[in-house]
């Protein structure tokens, strides 16, 4: 019999890493690099988002997150988040730092190294970690690192039981089907008691169904429509209230990821903001994904590239992927409304991608950031700056 | 964003002419499948796509066996090279070379759909150790390759994309979009191999193949669709498709 459920839909009796009353806002950062891809353009790139991470802290957004990606040219140069986000915690106050995600294969990531890293940067970072987890979906990364797709989703999942234990208990000996080990300290431990927020990434509708049943929070990180994500959400809810959590803690947030691009002339941000968001989908719409070349169960999806079922017009193509609603690309008043569907479907954070290989200029980004910080921000905030 | 930089003069120099791209259908019942990926090597690969595509990073081939018992034109065997591209957005390969041992196949795929495709001995069979597709030019083979080794797939586990197929139409070079509809019976993947690959023989011989990533064979009812969209070769899908009218009765088979 499952424990007793309290009025939000959460199990009585247990820990939570919990959803708040506002709304919380993260900045996503794929770093994207223009071609032609000179060592100069991804330092800029990188210098460019550690100032944007800085200003976010001063703004009084909540989180930034990075992503773990390899050997994906110009989509995402950002292949050692952990050094990244170890700079943006030292170089900031308050704002968490989210590991978005860590890819959990062995050979890519051994768990122990993965709970290691992870456990000094929420040192570093004053406890300030956010820690997600993925698989990888590209056989661009996959066949580089020789690993099995069929094996990534039993990893992840042995992954995701194993990781509280290292950041918890004092020694740990393991027997698994993707990792082994005899017990040892895995040192050091982190800051936050039991362990950092878990997360997993979800790209492929049922992987929100994964995060519920273990009590991990669901990290969305391809732009889903209103309907697609009150959908998720609401199945989200129901599940997680009845999980077999991986650890004493639950996590049962929702956070979908977004676009975001705020001017004062509504038609000027949506041509600058609409440039960035065809860059970013016609750059993630050029990776390999695994299904196409490598066909298994364990990757069921062509991801945004699979055309919609009985839509024959999708194989036009000459089609770009359509804007989804709820994009936080206009005037301060356009975002506001966007986000309050966002609220009202039951959405805990919105992450937002601020630009793609560099195609608005950094001052305009920066610029961005404050116009939504003064004008958008107060409509959500109760207890910021 | 990469772009091909194929000189368009060599892919015309290759293209076959098309008069009028086919407005009927062609369908195989129960034809027997073959696909082996291989990433090929990277560092000509934007050169040997047109403008209009857009290369994958590894570059990856796509060597393709139909085996038709049964079709109204009489039984076929099928060999395609394939060099994995974007257009637009969607997925696509590119179509590099096809050989096919039905001279009356060879004449409709060519002028229907713009299939680069020579008469030769092309055989494939499919066994419960394996799958195998063979193709002889002249008495030399051309090309080897199959799978060890299958284990059974969901028929929903595969996704065969769609070809861009360059032709010479009436008003000029163009991509044609070449869609097939398969309705899978069966499906699995095994360990692949590639026992030769005469890539000159084939069509691009700048393709060096370096490291195997699938392989994967099946049985499916395949209909090679009418063309609906064909795209100029010189600049990208966004600007240069050109969707084709076709008749009413055609369009809803």
């Amino acid at each position: 019999m499952p424990d007793e459920i309290d009025e939000r839909g959460r199990l009585n009796g247990a820990n939570y890493h919990g959803r708040g009353s506002d709304v919380k806002f993260g900045i996503f950062f794929e770093l994207s690099v223009p071609r032609p891809l000179t060592r100069s353009a991804e330092q800029s790139v990188y210098h460019n988002a550690l100032e944007q991470a800085r200003l976010a802290d001063e703004l009084g957004f909540d989180t930034v997150w990075a992503v773990e990606h390899h050997f994906l040219e110009e989509y995402s140069h950002c292949s050692a988040p952990e050094l990244f986000l170890t700079a943006v915690a030292v170089q900031t106050e308050r704002i968490r730092v989210g590991h978005g995600a860590v890819v959990c294969v062995p050979q890519m990531n051994h768990p122990i190294r993965v709970a290691e890293r992870a456990a000094v940067l929420d040192i570093l970072s004053g406890g300030r970690l956010e820690f997600g987890t993925a698989r990888a979906s590209t056989w661009t990364e996959l066949g580089g690192f020789g690993v099995d797709p069929d094996t990534t989703k039993i990893s992840w999942d042995e992954y995701v039981h194993l990781l509280p234990r290292l950041w918890t208990e004092e020694r740990v000996a393991h027997r698994g089907a993707t990792v082994s080990m005899p017990e040892r300290p895995v040192l050091p431990k982190p800051v936050q008691d039991p362990h950092p927020p878990m997360w997993v990434t979800v790209t492929t509708p049922g992987t929100e169904l994964d995060a519920a049943d273990r009590g991990i929070g669901c990290l969305g990180v391809a732009a889903a429509s209103f309907q697609e994500q009150e959908r998720r959400t609401l199945e989200y809810r129901k599940r997680v209230a009845l999980c077999d959590p991986v650890s004493s803690v639950v996590n049962d947030q929702v956070a979908t990821m977004n676009f975001l691009y705020c001017h004062p002339d509504d038609g000027m941000a949506t041509a600058a903001g609409g440039q960035m968001f065809n860059a970013f989908m016609l750059l993630n719409g050029h990776l390999l994904w695994n299904r196409e070349v490598y066909p298994t169960a364990a990757y069921q999806s062509l991801a945004n590239l699979a055309p919609a079922a009985g839509r024959s017009e999708s194989e036009n193509p000459s089609e770009r992927r359509p804007v989804p609603d709820g994009i936080a690309i206009g005037d301060p008043d356009r975002i506001v409304k966007a986000i309050k569907v966002w609220e009202e479907i039951g959405v805990d954070a919105v992450n937002f991608v601020l630009n793609t290989a560099e195609v608005i200029p950094q001052e305009d980004v920066l610029s961005s950031m404050r116009l939504f910080a003064s004008e958008v921000l107060p409509a959500f905030n109760s207890g910021r700056p | 964003m990469l772009q091909g930089t194929a000189a368009l003069e060599t892919v015309v120099e290759a293209a076959p002419h098309v008069g009028t791209p086919s407005i009927e259908a062609l369908s195989v019942p129960r034809a027997e499948l073959l696909q082996v990926a291989w990433e090929v090597e990277a560092a000509e690969r934007d050169s040997m796509l047109p403008p209009a595509l857009h290369p994958v990073s590894p570059p990856v081939v796509t060597f393709s066996f139909l085996r038709a018992r049964e079709c109204a034109h009489g039984p076929f065997t099928l060999a395609e090279v394939r060099l994995l591209c974007r257009s637009g957005i969607r997925t696509r390969g590119y179509h590099v070379g096809a050989f096919v041992d039905n001279p009356d196949v060879a004449q409709i795929l060519a002028t229907g759909w713009g299939f680069r495709v020579a008469v030769a001995d092309v055989t494939m069979s499919r066994r419960y150790d394996g799958a195998t597709g063979r193709v002889a030019v002249d008495g030399s083979v051309a090309l080897a390759a199959g799978h060890t080794a299958p284990r059974a797939l969901s028929p929903s586990d595969l996704q065969y994309t769609s070809t861009m197929n360059p032709a010479r139409l009436d008003r000029g070079l163009r991509l044609l979009q070449v869609e097939r509809e398969f309705q899978f019976a069966s499906a699995e993947r095994g360990e692949p191999f590639l026992d030769m690959f005469d890539a000159a023989a084939c069509g691009e011989p700048r393709l060096r193949p370096t490291h195997p990533v699938s392989a994967s064979s099946a049985v499916a009812d395949v209909t090679f669709k009418p063309v609906r969209f064909v795209c100029r070769a010189d600049v990208w899908a966004f600007e240069g498709t050109e969707p084709l009218v076709i008749p009413e009765k055609q369009s809803r088979e």
